[in-house]
């Protein structure tokens, strides 16, 4: 075995284009601008106004998120996978913080639908599994990157 | 699964954002194999052993 004279590889990180990710961030505001139209023409503003907020939201988090990880350098694996510069590790804790996801909407879709059958409100129930989702995704990438 | 990274890195004067840098990683990806944290692929780890001259079995310990 020898160390000495280390080769190095010629791989690059592969990196999300702004044509790209403008491309998404358009199509998100698409659909968040269908849906305001959807819930407007079947007259829920209230609703519509949500969606609109809450979707433009999202968006303009991913953008300010991907703007802070190009100016400052990627440091953390959701800005690198935000930049499309995941590597190997990054995306194993991604699909493993989707795959809790996955099951915590099996269990909190049970809990809701029966929820509901006791007289809850359904939008209501609706927003808590998304409110409940979401926080599973945060704390599984959280406590995954930590312990992969 | 234990492996032979850190101390190779160290051999060769590295550091672990070199050695992330010339594997096309991240740093915490580094850090998390040289800890054992994380086992890495098999393309993986053939750059790693391609980058230290030397064979996967060399670099890479079974813990059974």
């Amino acid at each position: 075995m020898t160390t000495s004279e280390p080769q190095r590889t010629t791989r690059q990180p592969r990196t999300v284009s702004d044509r790209r990710f403008f491309l998404s961030c358009a199509a998100a505001l698409v659909a968040v601008g269908l849906l305001w139209l959807t819930f407007t023409l079947a007259g829920e503003p209230d609703t519509a106004a949500g969606a609109l907020v809450g979707g433009a939201l999202v968006v303009a988090v991913a953008a300010v998120v991907r703007w802070r990880a190009r100016r400052r350098g990627a440091d953390g694996g959701f800005g690198r996978t935000l930049l499309g510069a995941a590597d190997e590790r990054d995306k194993a804790i991604l699909t493993a913080s989707l795959a809790w996801v996955g099951l915590a909407a099996f269990l909190a879709n049970a809990v809701g639908l029966a929820a509901v059958a006791l007289g809850a409100d359904g939008s209501t129930v609706i927003g808590a599994i998304e409110a409940v989702l979401l926080v599973v995704l945060v704390a599984a990438l959280l406590t995954l990157s930590r312990r992969l | 699964m234990r492996n032979e990274i850190r101390r190779l890195r160290e051999e060769a004067g590295l550091s672990q954002a070199a050695l992330a840098e010339a594997l096309a990683v991240s740093r915490q990806t580094v850090n998390s194999l040289e800890n054992g944290r994380y086992d890495p692929s098999l393309p993986l780890a053939f750059a790693v052993a391609r980058y230290f001259h030397t064979t996967i079995e060399e670099i890479f310990h079974d813990d059974v």
